[in-house]
C-alpha cells in the first residue's frame, strides 16, 4: 500500500555534491539510495493564504527496496518523505 | 568543468503577458553571468528587438534575433473549423534564429504572414474597411506553407514543450515527432535545424530529454541545450504567474486548475555553471549554442536605402529639385532678401546633401502640397520648425532665422540621425492624407507606427488584483483610490493605506510587490497617434506587421523609438483639431477671410487679451494654469507667447524655472547665469533654461561640444539611459567645462540643471509654431467671436474646458446663444441672425441626449417637406420613439409649442404608430402645475449637458447668499488677503504630479469663473467634501499674485446643508474626474 504524507515527514538525509539524495534517516533506521529515478521542482501558490510551495522532489529507489519520494522544502530548508510505496 | 553558454531561446516582455523581463534587463543579467551571447525569441514578434539590440550594442554583448512562432496546428480542432474548443493554445512553438541579412526579412515576412493571415482583401487586393469584415486583432499562426516561402537564413530550433516535436514525444508518439523534424529537415534544410533540449526540473525532464536525443541520433540531427527564458532573475517568476492569468482572464489559482502556470519558478536566466550542472552529461548540448552563436553574428543595418525615391521632374537629382523648390519659395517667405537667408539656406542644404535626406524633405513637401491644394490646413511642428529649407517648402509656417531658432537641434552635420518632422493636420480629415500616403508609396511600403501601451497604477492595480482574487468591487475602489499615475509611487501609496505590519503573505504586500515589477511592461499594441514609416524596402522585410484594431489598417510591431534607433525614418501625421476649427470658423465668415498665415504679429488687442487672460477656448494658452500665469508673466510680443507655450510644462516647473523667469521680467531680480560663458545661450530668457535648445547652446558654449554632442547629451537626457551612459555623459561635459574656466562647483550645477530640464522641456520651435496657432486662433476669438465660437463647440471635444465653460465664455463676450428648437436647429450649432443684426449660436442637436444621428436624419427629412407645425405633426411625422419625443420636449426643443409638462401630457395622447392611420383621440383640457425652480434646468442639463437658459448655480443662488457665500464675480472683487466663503460648480479639476499634491479646480457659476487652490493637507482633511463632488462650497482667502486671482481654500463645508437642494442629486456625479491627469471632466451626459 502507498503511504502519502500531506504534509510530508521530516527526515534527516545525506546528498551528494550534485544535491542528490545519498541516503535518507526515517523511523530511527537510515535507508541508502540505490538510484535517483526522477528529480524535480515545485514553486506554487505563492499567491494563496496556505502560502507558497516550493519544493525539491526526488524520486529514489533504496538499497533496502523502498520506492519513495523525499522532497526539500526550500523555506524552511527541511526534508521530508512525502510517499512511499509499497 | 564549466561550459560556456549562449541563451538561444529567451522571452522579454514582449512577448505580451508571457515574459516579466525588459530586453535591456536580460542582456544587463546575461552579461553578469558571463553568458557568451543571448537571442531574443519573444512570442511572434519583434517588437522589443531594436531596444534589445541597441542595449546589447551598449555593452558590446552579442544579440542574436529570433522569434518563437505558432504554428498553425492543423490537428487543432479550430483548424477544422470548429468554433468551440477547449481553452488550450492552438498549434505548437517553434524557436526561429536569423542567421543572416536574408534570415531578417524572411523573419519579418513570416511574421507579417502570420498576423496578416485571414485579412479580408477586396478584387483589388486592398485590405477591407468594412468594420463588420475586419476581424481586428488575431492570434498570429504560421503555416507550414508560410514557412516554406520564408525561411531562407533562418535556423529552426525544435522548440519548447508545446514544439510539435516535444509535444508528440510527451504524447507517446515517436512518428508524429519524427516527422515533424523531417517536415522540418525538408523545410529549412538538415544543416539549419537542431533538437532543443530543456531542463526546467519538471517531472517528466528526464524521459522527454531521452526521448529528444533517441530522435536527434536516429536523424543524424544536433542537439542545443536552451533555458526558455521568460525573465531575467528567479524573482520573476511571480509576475510571470499573474500574467499569464491575465491573458486567460483567470485567477492565479483559475489559471493554475486549468494548466496555464508552470509547475515552478526555472524560467530564468541560468549562468553557464547552472546549465553545465544540468547538461552534465550532454556537453555537446551546451557547446552547440557557441556554435550556433557563431553563425548567427549577424548586425543588421536597418537604415539602407531607408527611403524610397521620390519622382523628380527629368534631368534632376532630388537634391537638384529640393534645391530649385527651396529658392522658389524664397520670393514669398523673403520678400526682402537678406544675405543671412540665402547663407543659412546654403549651409542647410549642405547639410541635408550630406545626410542624404533631399528625399525625405520632398515627401514631406509633397504631403503638405496634397494636403493644402484639397484645402486641409495643415503646419509643421517639433525641431523642423528650426529649418529654413521647411519654411521655404511650407512644411513649417514659423520664420527660423527671426525667432532664432536652431537648425542643429533638427539636424546637424556631425550627426546624420534621423530627423522628425511632425505636422498637425485639421483632425477631421487627416485620414485623406493618410490614404495619399498609402496610394503614393504603396501598402507594402507604408504602415502606422505602433505605441506600445504599458501597465500604468490604475491598469495595474485592476489586472494584478483580479489575477490575485480580490473581489471585483474592492478591485474597484482600490483603483478609483490611486492617486498616481505610475505603478511604482501607486505600490507605496497602497501600503501605506494597510494599517500595521505587512506581513509576506498579505494581499496587499503581494499586489504592490507586483506592482513595482509591472511599471512599464507592455499590456498589448495600439496605433501610435500619427506616425507612418516609409521604406524604400518592402516594410515587411523590415519590421513585421500586424492587423490594427481599427478597419483596414495596419501597424508595424515598433514604436517610435524603435524606428528611430533603427535609423528609418517616420513622419509624423497628426491631427489637430484647433486646425479645424480654424478652418470652419474661416467659413462662417462673410465677406474676405483674413489671412490668418500673414497676420502681423503686434496686435496689442491680443496681447490685451493675453494680459487680461481671456484664452478660453484659444490653442495652448487656455488652461487653468496659462490663465494663471498669463497675467503674471504679461505677453507683450510674440516672442512671449512662445516663452508662454513653453513656460507652462512640467520642466520648467520642476526645475523650477518658472518663478526665477517672472521675477527677473519684473525687475524683482537680477538676470544672473553661473558662469559668464554661459549668456548667449540664455540671455532670450533672462539666465532661464526654458527651450530645448538651449540645453545644445549651453552644452556648445560650457563644454566645447559639438553641435551633433550637445544634441546626443540633450537625447540622452530626455530619454531613459543606462547610469554608466549619463555618467560617461556627465564627465565629458564637466571635463570640457572645466578646460573651458568653469569652476568644478559651477559646472556640476549646470549640468544638473540641464538634467533636470532636458526630461521635459519643449523645444522653442515646437512652442513657436504653436504660439502661431495661438496667436491664430486669438485673432479669431477677437475680430470674429460668434464663427469661433460657434467652430469651436462644434469641434467638440477639445481643449481644457466643457461645453458649458465655452458657452458662458461666448456670453461674456456678448454672443448670445439660442435654445435649440425643432424647426431651427441643426444637426450641429449654426450661427443665426438676431433681430438686431447680431450673429447668436444657435445650439444643434447633436447634444440632445438619447436621439442619434438616425433620428436627426428622420427629422431632416420630414423637415424639409414643411416645418412643424406642433407636437402632433410632429409625432406623425417622423415616427420617433415616445421616449426620444419625451427627452425632446423636456430639452426644450417645442417650447414654442406650449410649456413642457402640457406637451409631455399631450405627448401620452397621441397615437401616432406607424402604418397606421393616425387615432385622434380627445386631449383632455386639463390644469397641470407649473414646473419647480429649477426643474427645467435640470431637466436640461440631464439631457443637453448644459442649460441654454442659464448656469445652474443661478438657482442656488439665494440659498448661497443666505449662507453667506460669495459669487466668482464678487470674489474677484475682493482684495488680496480677504476671507471669502465661495459655492459653485467644478468646472476643471486637476492634480498634477508636478504640483507636489496641490489641487487645482476652477470653479463656476452664472457670474464666470474663479480658481482655487487646495493644499494636500487641505484636500486630505475635507475629501468627501472635495472628492467626486459637482458643487463645492469653500472658504479661503484671495490671493491676487500680479494680477491672477485665486482664493487658497482653507476649509470645505456641506454643499447641500447650506445652499439646500434643487434636485440636483438626480443628475451623475462627474464620471471618474483623474484628479491626477491635466483631462478636465464636465457635466456627465
Amino acid at each position: 500500500m502507498t503511504r502519502l504524507w500531506k504534509d510530508g515527514s521530516l527526515v534527516q538525509v545525506e546528498q551528494d555534491p550534485r544535491g542528490r539524495v545519498d541516503s535518507f534517516a526515517w523511523n530511527g533506521r537510515t535507508h541508502a539510495v540505490e538510484k535517483v529515478w526522477q528529480h524535480w521542482q515545485v514553486d506554487s501558490d505563492w499567491w494563496t493564504e496556505e502560502g507558497r510551495v516550493h519544493r525539491d522532489y526526488q524520486a529514489v529507489t533504496t538499497t533496502d527496496g523502498l520506492l519513495c519520494v523525499l522532497y526539500f522544502d526550500f523555506q524552511d530548508e527541511e526534508w521530508y518523505l512525502s510517499k512511499l510505496y509499497d | 568543468m564549466t561550459e560556456g553558454y549562449a541563451e538561444l531561446h529567451a522571452h522579454s516582455y514582449f512577448s505580451l503577458l508571457d515574459g516579466a523581463s525588459s530586453p535591456e534587463d536580460l542582456i544587463r543579467t546575461a552579461q553578469e553571468l558571463g553568458l557568451s551571447a543571448m537571442a531574443l525569441t519573444d512570442h511572434n514578434s519583434l517588437a522589443g528587438v531594436v531596444r534589445f539590440w541597441k542595449a546589447a550594442k551598449e555593452k558590446g554583448f552579442p544579440a542574436i534575433f529570433g522569434a518563437e512562432v505558432t504554428l498553425a496546428d492543423e490537428h487543432h480542432p479550430a483548424a477544422r473549423g470548429v468554433q468551440f474548443v477547449p481553452p488550450e493554445p492552438q498549434g505548437g512553438h517553434l524557436t526561429l534564429l536569423v542567421e543572416n541579412r536574408e534570415g531578417y526579412a524572411s523573419l519579418c515576412r513570416l511574421l507579417s504572414a502570420a498576423h496578416l493571415k485571414d485579412t479580408p482583401r477586396d478584387a483589388a487586393g486592398a485590405m477591407t474597411t468594412d468594420p463588420k469584415e475586419w476581424p481586428g486583432k488575431a492570434k498570429p499562426a504560421v503555416t507550414w506553407e508560410m514557412l516554406e516561402e520564408n525561411h531562407r537564413g533562418l535556423l529552426a530550433l525544435s522548440g519548447c514543450r508545446r514544439g510539435p516535436i516535444a509535444k508528440a514525444l510527451l504524447d507517446r508518439q515517436p512518428e508524429r515527432a519524427t516527422e515533424a523534424a523531417g517536415r522540418l529537415c525538408d523545410l529549412l534544410g538538415r544543416e539549419q535545424v537542431w533538437i532543443e533540449l530543456e531542463h526546467h526540473y519538471l517531472p517528466e525532464d528526464g524521459r522527454l530529454a531521452a526521448s529528444l536525443i533517441r530522435l536527434a541520433r536516429s536523424l543524424n540531427l544536433p542537439i542545443v541545450a536552451t533555458n526558455n527564458v521568460h525573465y531575467a532573475l528567479q524573482s520573476g517568476s511571480r509576475l510571470r504567474d499573474a500574467l499569464l492569468a491575465i491573458d486567460q482572464n483567470m485567477t492565479l489559482t483559475e489559471a493554475r486548475r486549468a494548466g496555464f502556470l508552470p509547475y515552478n519558478s526555472n524560467y530564468y536566466l541560468a549562468s553557464p555553471q547552472e546549465m553545465t550542472e544540468r547538461f552534465r552529461s550532454l556537453p555537446q548540448a551546451l557547446k552547440n549554442t557557441l556554435v550556433i552563436a557563431e553563425r548567427c553574428e549577424f548586425e543588421p543595418d536597418f537604415s539602407s536605402r531607408r527611403l524610397p525615391n521620390f519622382q523628380v521632374p527629368d534631368g534632376l537629382s532630388e537634391f537638384e529639385y529640393l534645391y530649385q523648390l527651396c529658392h522658389q519659395g524664397l520670393p514669398k517667405r523673403y520678400p526682402q532678401l537678406k544675405p543671412a537667408v540665402l547663407k543659412q539656406l546654403a549651409h542647410e542644404l549642405s547639410v541635408i546633401e550630406q545626410a542624404g535626406l533631399a528625399g525625405y524633405f520632398l515627401i514631406v513637401w509633397d504631403i503638405v502640397r496634397f494636403s493644402r491644394e484639397r484645402g486641409i490646413r495643415c503646419q509643421g511642428r517639433g525641431s523642423a520648425a528650426n529649418s529654413i529649407v521647411a519654411y521655404l517648402l511650407g512644411i513649417t509656417s514659423v520664420d527660423p532665422l527671426a525667432h532664432d531658432l536652431l537648425f542643429e537641434r533638427f539636424l546637424s552635420s556631425d550627426r546624420y540621425t534621423t530627423p522628425d518632422i511632425d505636422i498637425d493636420f485639421a483632425a477631421d480629415r487627416r485620414e485623406e492624407v493618410i490614404q495619399y500616403v498609402y496610394e503614393r508609396y504603396g501598402a507594402s511600403h507604408t504602415a502606422m507606427v505602433c505605441n506600445v501601451v504599458t501597465y500604468q497604477a490604475r491598469s495595474a492595480v485592476r489586472d494584478l488584483g483580479k489575477a490575485l482574487g480580490f473581489p471585483l468591487p474592492v478591485v474597484d475602489r482600490l483603483a478609483k483610490s490611486i492617486d498616481w499615475r505610475s505603478a511604482l509611487p501607486a505600490a507605496d501609496q497602497i501600503l501605506k493605506s494597510v494599517d500595521g505590519e505587512i506581513t509576506a503573505g498579505h494581499p496587499l504586500g503581494m499586489l504592490a510587490d507586483l506592482m513595482r515589477q509591472i511599471q512599464d511592461c507592455p499590456r498589448h499594441l495600439a496605433i501610435h497617434v500619427g506616425g507612418m514609416l516609409i521604406t524604400a524596402q518592402p516594410l515587411d522585410e523590415v519590421v513585421p506587421l500586424e492587423r490594427a484594431t481599427m478597419p483596414g489598417r495596419v501597424v508595424c510591431q515598433w514604436n517610435k523609438d524603435s524606428v528611430e534607433d533603427a535609423g528609418l525614418i517616420k513622419i509624423d501625421i497628426l491631427g489637430l483639431r484647433t486646425l479645424g476649427l480654424i478652418t470652419e470658423a474661416l467659413s462662417y465668415i462673410e465677406g474676405a477671410q483674413p489671412d490668418l498665415d500673414a497676420l502681423p504679429l503686434d496686435d496689442p488687442e491680443i496681447y490685451k487679451m493675453l494680459q487680461a487672460g481671456d484664452t478660453i477656448g484659444t490653442f495652448q494658452v487656455e488652461s487653468r494654469a496659462q490663465q494663471q500665469m498669463l497675467p503674471r508673466h504679461r505677453p507683450e510680443k510674440f516672442e512671449d507667447i512662445v516663452v508662454e507655450v513653453a513656460i507652462v510644462r512640467p520642466g520648467p516647473i520642476q526645475g523650477g524655472a518658472v518663478h526665477p523667469y517672472l521675477r527677473r521680467r519684473a525687475g524683482l531680480e537680477p538676470v544672473t547665469y553661473l558662469h559668464p560663458s554661459l549668456e548667449p545661450a540664455l540671455r532670450e530668457t533672462l539666465g532661464v533654461l526654458i527651450f530645448q535648445e538651449q540645453v545644445i547652446r549651453v552644452a556648445m558654449v560650457a563644454s566645447g561640444f559639438t553641435a551633433g554632442e550637445a544634441d546626443q547629451l540633450r537625447r540622452a537626457m530626455s530619454r531613459s539611459r543606462s547610469l554608466e551612459a549619463m555618467q560617461a555623459m556627465r564627465d565629458r561635459f564637466i571635463q570640457g567645462a572645466l578646460a573651458n574656466g568653469m569652476e568644478q562647483a559651477t559646472a556640476e550645477e549646470t549640468f544638473r540643471q540641464l538634467e533636470g530640464f532636458a526630461s521635459y522641456g519643449f523645444c522653442k520651435s515646437h512652442a513657436a509654431s504653436f504660439a502661431l496657432i495661438a496667436y491664430q486662433t486669438l485673432h479669431l476669438k477677437r475680430y470674429y467671436a460668434p464663427e469661433f465660437y460657434c467652430a469651436l463647440l462644434n469641434q467638440q471635444p477639445m481643449g481644457f474646458y466643457s461645453t458649458e465653460v465655452i458657452i458662458g465664455d461666448a456670453k461674456r463676450h456678448g454672443v448670445e446663444l439660442l435654445p435649440p428648437e425643432i424647426n431651427r436647429s441643426d444637426w450641429k450649432y449654426l450661427l443665426e441672425r438676431t433681430p438686431d443684426g447680431r450673429r447668436a449660436l444657435r445650439m444643434g442637436l447633436r447634444a440632445t441626449l438619447g436621439l442619434g444621428e438616425s433620428g436627426w436624419e428622420r427629422i431632416l427629412a420630414a423637415r424639409s417637406q414643411n416645418n412643424f407645425s406642433c407636437l402632433r405633426d410632429f409625432c406623425e411625422r417622423t415616427n420617433l420613439p415616445q421616449s426620444t419625443v419625451s427627452n425632446l420636449i423636456r430639452a426644450g426643443l417645442f417650447d414654442a409649442f406650449g410649456p413642457r409638462r402640457k406637451l409631455l401630457w399631450e405627448l401620452g395622447e397621441i397615437d401616432y404608430r406607424p402604418e397606421e392611420l393616425p387615432l385622434v383621440l380627445l386631449v383632455m383640457d386639463v390644469h397641470l402645475p407649473e414646473l419647480e425652480a429649477g426643474e427645467e434646468t435640470l431637466w436640461e442639463y440631464e439631457l443637453l449637458g448644459l442649460s441654454p437658459n442659464g448656469q445652474l448655480m443661478r438657482h442656488y443662488r439665494p440659498a448661497l447668499e443666505r449662507a453667506g457665500a460669495l459669487s466668482t464675480a464678487e470674489v474677484k472683487a475682493q482684495p488680496e488677503g480677504e476671507y471669502v466663503r465661495l459655492g459653485g460648480m467644478v468646472a476643471v479639476k486637476q492634480r498634477p504630479g508636478t504640483a507636489k499634491g496641490m489641487v487645482f479646480i476652477s470653479l463656476e457659476d452664472e457670474t464666470g469663473l474663479v480658481d482655487v487652490v487646495v493644499r494636500p493637507n487641505v484636500y486630505e482633511k475635507f475629501l468627501p467634501l472635495l472628492r467626486h463632488q459637482l458643487f463645492v462650497l469653500l472658504e479661503g482667502v484671495v490671493q491676487r499674485g500680479s494680477g491672477a486671482i485665486s482664493v487658497l481654500v482653507t476649509r470645505a463645508l456641506e454643499f447641500r446643508s447650506l445652499a439646500g437642494t434643487i434636485g440636483e442629486e438626480k443628475l451623475r456625479p462627474p464620471t471618474a474626474p483623474d484628479e491626477y491627469s491635466s483631462e478636465n471632466y464636465t457635466l456627465p451626459r
